[in-house]
């Protein structure tokens, strides 16, 4: 497998490209197929688990803030094109301030938290800039009275994406050990 | 890069309790609040437009917001929720009926928004305990 790596002459950039693209595609198909998960009785309806997040929390641990950005932004124009522009500002707001929170939890010193963690706290974000959007949109601060119920979903969701990401991890970093050189 | 990132740390366990406390904090009021005499109050581009006091409704009507994404909206006894809507995912339907004091359901496409206040009468205990 590694020789066949090594005839493959590309730059550097453009594997990042090529890279990019494979892992939004993923993000894409993952925020699809949550469409199919049929609502938890019990939970708000609109709830999601953010499966989009694994791909974005990976892209942010190997690939650093820019490429992570990139991947929220090209999913939320997806979500933009099929759900109309409200759901594109929702999607790109919760995105980007994860994301954000995300590498900043990343980036410490010591990296005091485990995969899980960020998760959780990427979760709470998501649903933290999703709330701010909907205040805004709707104009009243009513949508508070949500903060609770978003709060512990994010908790819930968070430790899913979180363990589905440690199981993915040694795929995912396969898939992108052939892009690099 | 960090391929073996570790899974759980002991910061992780730390946040996840701390953000269950915070949830049973914010959930509390939302349980002593609750009482029967609920007056639905609805919200149209961020301002109050309607307030119904659910228990007074004698016979089950229909209320048009004349909205755009259309809400309808059915008021019975005791309760109310989103009839239909037109818009594309329905969520403010889906949310169902609404009772109780601090029950909420919105609809964003069209901005309208229907919440449970509780009456709020002072000559209540708040929470009786035996």
């Amino acid at each position: 497998m590694n020789g066949k790596k090594s005839k493959i002459n590309i730059s550097k950039n453009t594997s990042r490209v090529a890279l990019l693209g494979i892992l939004s595609a993923q993000a894409l198909a993952l925020s699809f197929i949550e469409n199919f998960i049929p609502p938890i009785p019990g939970l708000p309806p609109g709830a999601k688990l953010g499966l989009a997040n694994i791909v974005t929390m990976f892209t942010a641990s190997t690939m650093g803030f820019t490429s992570a950005l990139c991947v929220t932004i090209i999913k939320a124009l997806f979500v933009g094109s099929t759900r109309g522009v409200t759901a594109f500002f929702m999607s790109l707001a919760g995105g980007v301030l994860s994301t954000i929170v995300m590498c900043v939890l990343l980036q410490i010193k010591k990296n005091p938290f485990g995969i899980l963690g960020v998760s959780v706290a990427c979760a709470i974000a998501h649903n933290t800039g999703q709330l701010i959007v909907a205040t805004i949109i709707s104009g009243t601060a009513m949508f508070a009275s949500y903060a609770p119920f978003l709060l512990f979903f994010a908790l819930v969701a968070g430790c899913i994406t979180g363990s589905i990401l440690n199981v993915l991890m040694p795929a995912l970093e396969r898939q992108s050990s052939f892009f690099r050189r | 890069m960090k391929s073996n990132k570790p899974f759980l740390k002991r910061a992780d366990i730390i946040l996840i309790v701390i953000v269950i406390f915070i949830c049973i904090v914010l959930f509390l009021p939302n349980f002593l609040n609750r009482n029967s005499s609920a007056v639905a109050v609805v919200y149209k581009n961020g301002k109050e437009v309607q307030r119904i006091s659910l228990d007074s409704v004698a016979k089950s009507y229909e209320i048009n917001l004349g909205t755009e994404p259309a809400n309808i909206l059915l008021v019975e006894k005791g309760r109310i929720c989103y009839k239909s809507a037109t818009c594309h995912d329905k969520l403010c339907v889906k949310q169902g009926w609404l009772s109780k004091s601090g029950d909420t359901a919105a609809c964003l496409p069209s901005k309208t928004l229907v919440v449970i206040e509780g009456q709020s009468s002072t000559d209540e205990p708040d929470i009786i305990s035996y």
